[in-house]
């Protein structure tokens, strides 16, 4: 709690009620003692020392404060002081309650409220008010949820089924393009679900990670498919943990597009490296044909693919994996890679404090 | 082999039931949850595929009521949501692999096979990949029959590794079976075992190879027949 106001005005709210009981408590004692000093005044034999020539008003005032007041109104003081502090801090004791559970609120994951218990009467409406808007956007989480589900589920069934068919027909050319055709399908299906999930209220379970274990366990991960296709792949990452912000499900979805298309760039023999840096930075680079020189941006749009892509794909891959860096409040780039290829970049806000093991106390 | 299969989608289930049957196996096939309760009280089942999402409840809680009183018949979980947190909700609700809709027949086919051959391979007495067999009880290995002579450390990392074959095993998960607790282990040590043991292996001609995947693991499979 601080008495003195922070720069932007606002201030504690304890600080500002001390300050002021204070003030008005020492006036108050100010005005006494003035008060007690001139009854002194009129309880002296001030004329009979006036009279023996020995009256001197500054000794006097002097001997009166030092000797007879003060004693009495310093400790007074003091003692103020420190109720007026304990009682300010205990009262408001509620309030700080509140705000360390506000801050744990993520929507959609679970029904956390503010505990109306023991909220004093002026603030009540304001947490019930809270409480209520908490409710309505729970709701809204959870319909949108369902909704993406039956989705899911709406979309994906008749694929299964087709899919069924032609896993039973006897083997023939045409039904390997119409399975090459169903992959295609399954695939786009698949990515737009994902894009529009990221895109729904429904929030990322952002929490304290190591962005090195995310991205090792990741790449433990997509190693099978990488080593199936001869290509190998690296993580090069720190001794010390990264912390950062995240969602490991996420984070692993977006090193998935980026490895699936370095993957569908390099040929056998070739090594995929994937870079964890002390400042939060991901780069996943490949020794493939590189990118189109200008498309640096434009390969993160929606449905957008290289003319000189031959491979089947919905565009939709690096969209993803922008939308999930913006929902981490980082970003994603592109770039040649020195020395021939393409290196993709995430780059995440630092994280100042520490990591899982010792959580904040706000 | 008999098999639950536990679709509500009749097209789906009807396919997919044909396919299983051409497949080798014999099935039942229902699609409500109060069904599939009564054909699981009614008898035995090599394995059982379940939909997630069934008109009278959700697979998870059929599979919680299933698993209290069953924990060994080898369950399939059928879904259409992918994330990752929905694959490890499936695992801990009592499922022992999840796929997701749509699949190609090949993949639940292979699938199955390997939920089948469980019990007496990756979690039991014999470890294979490939030509190489590891015998957990005698500690021993063997490369198409023939003995081959490993260094206890390398046995250990050999095991770790035959025990999930085809899935990258951390380098700390390795150092965890190759040091015990209190031995210090220097940073390229693993390195040095692993390094061993592939030579090793490749001196007998196994088909079984190592791989490696710079600062996270390595992985053992069967190489691909050129």
């Amino acid at each position: 709690m601080s008495v003195i106001p922070s720069p932007d005005g606002s201030g504690s709210l304890a600080g500002r009620l001390t300050r002021r009981l204070s003030v008005t408590f020492a006036a108050m004692l100010a005005v006494a003692t003035a008060a007690f000093t001139l009854v002194g005044w009129f309880d002296r034999n001030v004329e009979a020392e006036m009279a023996a020539g020995q009256f001197r008003i500054a000794d006097w005032v002097i001997e009166e404060m030092v000797g007879e007041v003060l004693p009495t109104v310093l400790p007074l003081l003091v003692a103020t002081l420190l109720v007026t502090t304990v009682t300010v801090r205990h009262s408001l004791k509620p309030l700080r309650r509140l705000s360390r559970t506000a801050a744990e609120i993520v929507p959609g994951s679970g029904a956390i409220r503010l505990d109306e218990a023991g909220v004093p009467d002026e603030i009540l409406p304001l947490v019930r008010a809270v409480n209520t808007a908490l409710a309505r956007l729970d709701a809204a989480v959870d319909q949108q949820r369902r909704l993406a589900e039956n989705a899911a589920h709406e979309l994906r069934t008749p694929l299964a089924v087709l899919r069924a068919r032609v896993d039973g027909l006897a083997p023939s050319p045409e039904c390997e393009e119409l399975a090459a055709d169903l992959d295609r399908m399954e695939r786009a299906i698949g990515q737009i679900l994902m894009l529009a999930r990221l895109e729904g209220i429904e929030m990322a379970t952002i929490r304290p990670i190591d962005l090195t274990v995310a991205v090792r366990d990741a790449a433990a991960r997509l190693a099978p498919v990488a080593i199936d296709r001869g290509i190998a792949l690296a993580v090069l990452a720190p001794d010390a943990p990264v912390p950062v912000d995240g969602d490991p499900d996420q984070i692993g979805q977006a090193l998935a597009n980026l490895v699936d298309n370095a993957l569908a760039a390099s040929s056998e023999g070739d090594e995929v490296e994937i870079t964890v840096s002390p400042d939060a930075r991901v780069t996943v680079a490949d020794r493939g044909i590189g990118l189109e020189p200008g498309t640096e941006t434009q390969v993160f749009e929606r449905f957008w693919r290289s003319a000189a892509s031959r491979r089947p794909g919905s565009g939709l891959g690096l969209a993803i994996v922008a939308e999930i860096m913006k929902q981490h409040g980082g970003s994603a780039s592109a770039a040649a890679r020195p020395g021939g290829g393409a290196q993709f970049a995430l780059a995440f806000p630092l994280r100042a404090a520490q990591l899982p093991a010792t959580r904040s106390t706000a | 082999m008999r098999l639950l299969l536990i679709e509500d989608d009749d097209e789906l289930r009807t396919l997919v039931s044909k396919n299983l049957e051409r497949g080798g196996f014999a099935v039942d096939a229902v699609g409500r949850l109060a069904d599939a309760r009564e054909h699981a009280l009614a008898a035995r089942y090599d394995a059982i595929i379940l939909d997630r999402r069934l008109p009278d409840g959700e697979g998870a809680e059929w599979l919680a009521w299933l698993r209290r009183r069953d924990r060994s018949t080898p369950v399939l979980v059928l879904t259409a949501r992918d994330a990752v947190s929905d694959r490890v909700a499936a695992l801990d609700v009592g499922a022992d692999d999840y796929l997701v809709k749509p699949f190609a027949l090949e993949e639940l086919l292979a699938r199955l096979r390997a939920l089948l051959r469980r019990p007496g391979a990756a979690l039991g007495r014999v470890l294979e990949v490939g030509d190489l067999a590891f015998d957990t009880a005698t500690r021993s290995v063997a490369a198409s029959g023939t003995p081959v002579v490993v260094p206890r450390r390398e046995l250990s990392v050999l095991e770790a590794l035959m025990r999930r074959p085809g899935t990258v095993v951390t380098r700390s998960s390795l150092e965890d079976a190759a040091y015990a607790l209190d031995e210090p282990v220097e940073p390229n040590a693993l390195d040095a075992v692993l390094s061993r043991l592939r030579r090793r292996l490749v001196e007998t001609g196994t088909s079984a190879e190592i791989h490696t995947v710079r600062g996270v693991g390595y992985l053992i499979k069967e190489a691909k027949r050129p």
